[in-house]
């Protein structure tokens, strides 16, 4: 499966590109939960650990203050939002930047 | 309210857009605008409401023009360098737009002014640095029941929302506290906090004269680095503890 992640903001400097091609070995068999775009964030911030964990992550689990979107939807940070090949996923921390 | 001739002469290309005219021009001369602070954002957004013809702007924002303000809070000069920032912005307006009504609050939003600076207006353009403040004039604007755009930026990044209480998602749905990771200094280019800052005033002016459609329930988010922009739907959520059913 193959889905593009777009950064925004403080996650494109984390992330150091603007958008990425992920790939993700899953059958059907693979449960849903391991399949959704909570998880496929979740473990990549994990793999890539330091400042982009940081961002991403509280406690070890997504941010709520994240916008997650897919397709252009938001998707809550703390359900499971199953992810098809093709998908567009975006990720855009709040930012507060005035004065 | 009627437009006198100098109005019509300055604003007769203005009102060719499209649905707008001269009963859009009257709405904005009858409209007031809270617009927090009037830095980088701010300054833009006051002055494209100022050069629209709105008819009165409030602005509040504390303390004296620094250097460091220079590169980016276009309504500060250098030689009112030390003096206050709203004394100084609200003079800049003026001197684009002597018709201009401008109430001038040296205080950032807190919460015991907050309640006045939003009765005073139709409604906002939230242009703060803080999450703390933006969040007290959203639950403030829901209160009243007026509209709110947030804009905000970061590096050469930004973001804007318009929030209509009762038919959209909140910032609390989206942002419920302050997140740690925000920091109260932050890498800023002017050309990028002033683009938001127009993007805040386009947003008020179609609020106001009901030209095009408002980003309810969308954020737009543009990455200047390389021009990329995203416009998604948020969702109001159910367990909001600002506009959720309680
Ligand atoms: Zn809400």
């Amino acid at each position: 499966m193959r889905v593009t992640v777009e950064y925004f903001g403080p996650a494109r400097e984390v992330a150091g590109v603007g958008s990425e091609v992920i790939e993700r070995h899953s059958s059907p068999h693979t449960p849903c939960a391991e399949r959704s775009v909570q998880s496929l964030i979740c473990q990549i911030a994990k793999e890539r650990g330091g400042r982009f964990a940081m961002l991403l992550l509280t406690d070890d689990k997504l941010s709520r203050s994240l916008v997650l979107a897919v397709n252009d939807r938001q998707v809550s940070a703390d359900e499971e939002t199953e992810l098809h090949d093709g998908d567009v996923v975006t990720i855009i921390p709040p930012v507060s930047g005035g004065a | 309210m009627d437009l006198t001739p100098e109005e019509r002469a300055t604003y007769e290309w203005q009102m060719w857009v499209l649905g707008l005219g001269e009963e859009g021009q009257a709405m904005l001369k009858a409209a007031t605008v809270l617009v927090t602070r009037v830095g980088g954002i701010g300054s833009l957004a006051a002055y494209e409401l100022a050069a629209a013809g709105l008819g009165r702007l409030v602005l509040a924002h504390a303390g004296n023009i620094k250097p460091s303000d220079l590169n980016r809070q276009l309504l500060m000069t250098h030689e009112a360098l030390g003096t206050s920032r709203v004394e100084c912005a609200s003079r800049r307006l003026r001197e684009l737009n002597p018709r201009l009504d401008v109430i001038t609050h040296a205080e950032n939003v807190n919460a015991s002014n907050v309640e006045n600076l939003v009765l005073a207006a139709d409604l906002v353009v939230c242009c703060v640095p803080l999450f703390e403040e933006r969040l007290l004039l959203n639950a403030e604007c829901l209160r009243q029941g007026k509209p709110m755009i947030d804009c905000a930026m970061y590096e050469l990044s930004g973001q804007i929302t318009t929030i209509l209480p009762g038919q959209t998602a909140c910032l609390a749905c989206r942002v419920p506290v302050p997140p740690a990771s925000w920091k109260r200094e932050f890498p800023v280019l002017g050309a990028v906090a002033g683009t938001m800052g127009c993007l805040g005033a386009l947003e008020a002016i179609k609020l106001i004269t009901g030209v095009g459609e408002p980003l309810g329930n969308r954020l737009l988010t543009i990455d200047m680095r390389d021009m990329r922009l995203r416009t998604v739907q948020v969702t109001k959520r159910v367990d909001c503890e600002v506009c959720g059913a309680k």
